[in-house]
């Protein structure tokens, strides 16, 4: 009696989960682990290694660095202006109500989700067989 | 399909003309070229669903109402189309910039980064460093893009949030 007594203010500041809470905690435990472990730790490591100003001025010495930064504008503005337009008149095309272009857009989405392995192997081999590509070079 | 000597291009090129077709990749703006075309042939289905699904939620009795006025299809386009989807062209574009500064693939798969290191990407300079184990100046190369994301990200943020 008098146990159950003394016991009761510590269970009134920490409650009992619920099956629901406990197991929901425990569900998405392996989430946040893999979270910690492959994204959290990764960007903090890369941020301390990237500590250094004078990595950033050898950066900017380096003369691919400039190259390098107007490719990326480049390619920001220019890929994804013409993607998205494009996106835009494909949408308008596909949304119109005939049998054949419903089939096309099935056919068309499809093609983007199943892409996995051809091309991409087709690229890579072509670009290590090819003696002008630069792949190789870095191993030199 | 790009290279020189077996890809399908030039030799459908020799099959018709009998002459060499150009070596693709050797010019660092053609190869950025293709990098981009690459990019865009890979992630044009994804958004071409995400803008068909914005068209499909304009209700139909907007272009109803305009074909009894006699509006032409661009009329249709640039008075009912455009404006409900402009909230969702503007968050596409800014998801796909934040998506792209971190695709490495279109550019890397193709080019490598080559010829003579003149088709780098953010993303692919980190890389480059990497293998020619400067691993400081790979972090600083990918730090040095946080600059361009976080602000996107911000507004990203702040648009989908309202």
């Amino acid at each position: 009696m008098s146990a159950s007594i003394t016991a009761l203010p510590a269970s009134a500041t920490r409650k009992p989960l619920s099956p629901w809470q406990f197991w929901g905690r425990v569900l998405v435990a392996p989430y946040v682990l893999v979270f910690l472990v492959f994204v959290l730790y990764p960007v903090c490591y890369g941020l301390w290694l990237a500590r250094h100003p004078a990595s950033y001025v050898r950066l900017i010495e380096d003369p691919i660095f400039f190259r390098t930064a107007l490719n990326t504008v480049v390619f920001l503005v220019v890929a994804i202006n013409l993607k998205m337009l494009l996106a835009l008149a494909l949408s308008g095309f596909f949304v119109q109500a005939r049998w054949w272009i419903k089939v096309l857009a099935v056919l068309f989405i499809c093609r983007g989700r199943c892409r996995r392995s051809p091309p991409s192997c087709r690229c890579v081999s072509c670009s290590t067989r090819n003696g002008a590509s630069s792949t190789p070079r870095y191993f030199a | 399909m790009l290279n020189p000597e077996w890809g399908v291009i030039n030799t459908t090129i020799f099959r018709l003309t009998g002459l060499d077709g150009p070596n693709w990749l050797n010019d660092p703006t053609i190869a950025l070229s293709f990098s981009m075309l690459m990019h865009v042939w890979k992630s044009l289905p994804f958004w071409t669903l995400i803008l068909v699904a914005g068209r499909l939620a304009i209700p139909h009795e907007q272009y109803e109402a305009a074909s009894v006025d006699g509006a032409t299809r661009w009329q249709k386009f640039r008075f009912i189309t455009w404006p409900s989807m402009r909230g969702l062209y503007l968050t596409s574009t800014i998801l796909s910039m934040i998506w792209t500064l971190g695709d490495f693939n279109s550019v890397y798969l193709l080019t490598g980064g080559g010829p003579a290191d003149l088709t780098h990407v953010l993303a692919t300079l980190g890389i480059r460093y990497l293998r020619l184990d400067q691993v400081d100046l790979a972090m600083a190369s990918i730090v040095v893009a946080l600059p361009l994301v976080l602000p996107l990200v911000f507004f990203m943020m702040k648009r989908l949030s309202r």
